[in-house]
């Protein structure tokens, strides 16, 4: 194999981690990760605005506070924090430009070997606004592909919509 | 009709389909030689961010295949009961010599085999303008109506988009 091919092989490989909460797997790149902190450490203590667009608690991490969400099984924003997960998964963008929370049971860390079944969402499930990028194959199971960017796109989406909703409540009350 | 096979003008055309109940008070139709496999009890996997008729999935041969819901396609906002009494897994070709795709369906009972004949067809249900969109024809059998899906349209992103556009 020339060089050239040797660098573009190896640059398309990925190391996936596992984030996993309520049987829901979803898989990011490894270098989305910044940092696993246990959920005790998430203030939860929120603003009214701040829930009103999703976020349920500020994790200091440094000299810096995120904001912590709670994702459901069909990635809806909870507006409560979960009293059954574990960590507390600091996610950041390339550029470090955008960096929040997510709440899980567990954090796998694959193995570079491990096989799973990467493969396009089937056409007739994969809506534009979706955060997922593919699907696959873990644990007997379907497993969800995402990445930070997609997520922050998704979660932005989903507070202006709220604000929207909320807006649109108080003008009609 | 897709589903004839003329040997000669004037003979009787007929052929073999398999008439599938898929709820709601339905019937649809498929060629004989596009379903491939009834599942019973299969596990369904849920996919976020899908559009209501065709969230959810199960995996074949570490494939991931969707399961439509035609009756909640075809009437949305009704309430078309989930329970995945039995899944078809039907496949099918965009266009011959193209490669074969997977797609399955969300039935209520085991699919019925039916010789039909040409002297059947009939005008398209009237009930959903989506019939026009994902039938290849329609027959009548024992006092029913029953379109022939286009299982190509069925599961393309093309019917996936106008639908979305539509606030489905």
């Amino acid at each position: 194999m020339e060089k050239r091919e040797k660098k573009q092989v190896f640059s398309e490989i990925h190391f996936y981690v596992v984030l996993t909460f309520d049987g829901f797997h979803l898989l990011l790149d490894e270098h989305d990760i910044r940092s696993v902190e246990v959920v005790e450490d998430v203030q939860t203590q929120v603003e009214k605005e701040e829930s009103s667009i999703g976020v349920v608690g500020w994790l200091s991490y440094g000299e810096e506070q995120y904001p912590v969400f709670h994702l459901s099984t069909d990635l809806q924003l909870l507006p409560e924090p979960p009293d059954d997960k574990r960590f507390c998964v600091l996610i950041q963008t390339e550029g470090e430009e955008a960096v929040f929370g997510i709440m899980c049971d567990a954090l796998t860390q694959l193995e570079p070997g491990h096989i799973l079944y990467l493969q396009p969402i089937p056409e007739p499930c994969h809506l534009p606004h979706t955060p997922l990028t593919q699907l696959a194959v873990y644990d007997e199971s379907v497993a969800y592909v995402t990445t930070a960017d997609n997520l922050v796109s998704y979660i932005s989406a989903w507070g202006e919509t709220r604000m929207v909703e909320v807006e649109t409540e108080l003008e009609s009350a | 009709m897709e589903l004839i096979h003329a040997h000669h003008e004037e003979e009787i055309k007929e052929a073999r389909a398999w008439i599938l109940n898929i709820g709601a008070d339905m019937r649809v139709a498929v060629a004989y030689h596009e379903m491939e496999q009834v599942l019973l009890d299969e596990p369904v996997f849920h996919i976020p961010c899908a559009p209501s008729y065709c969230n959810q999935a199960i995996i074949r041969y570490n494939r991931v295949l969707p399961l439509m819901n035609i009756a909640a396609l075809l009437q949305p906002g009704a309430n078309i009961e989930k329970g995945n009494t039995a899944i078809g897994v039907a496949v099918y070709q965009e266009a011959p010599g193209k490669p074969l795709h997977r797609g399955c369906m969300q039935l209520t009972s085991n699919p019925k085999s039916a010789l039909i004949k040409d002297e059947y067809f009939c005008d398209l249900p009237t009930d959903s303008e989506l019939w026009e969109d994902i039938s290849l024809s329609c027959f009548m059998f024992e006092k029913r109506v029953i379109p022939v899906i286009d299982l190509a349209v069925l599961f393309s992103s093309q019917l996936r988009d106008k639908l979305n556009a539509t606030g489905l």
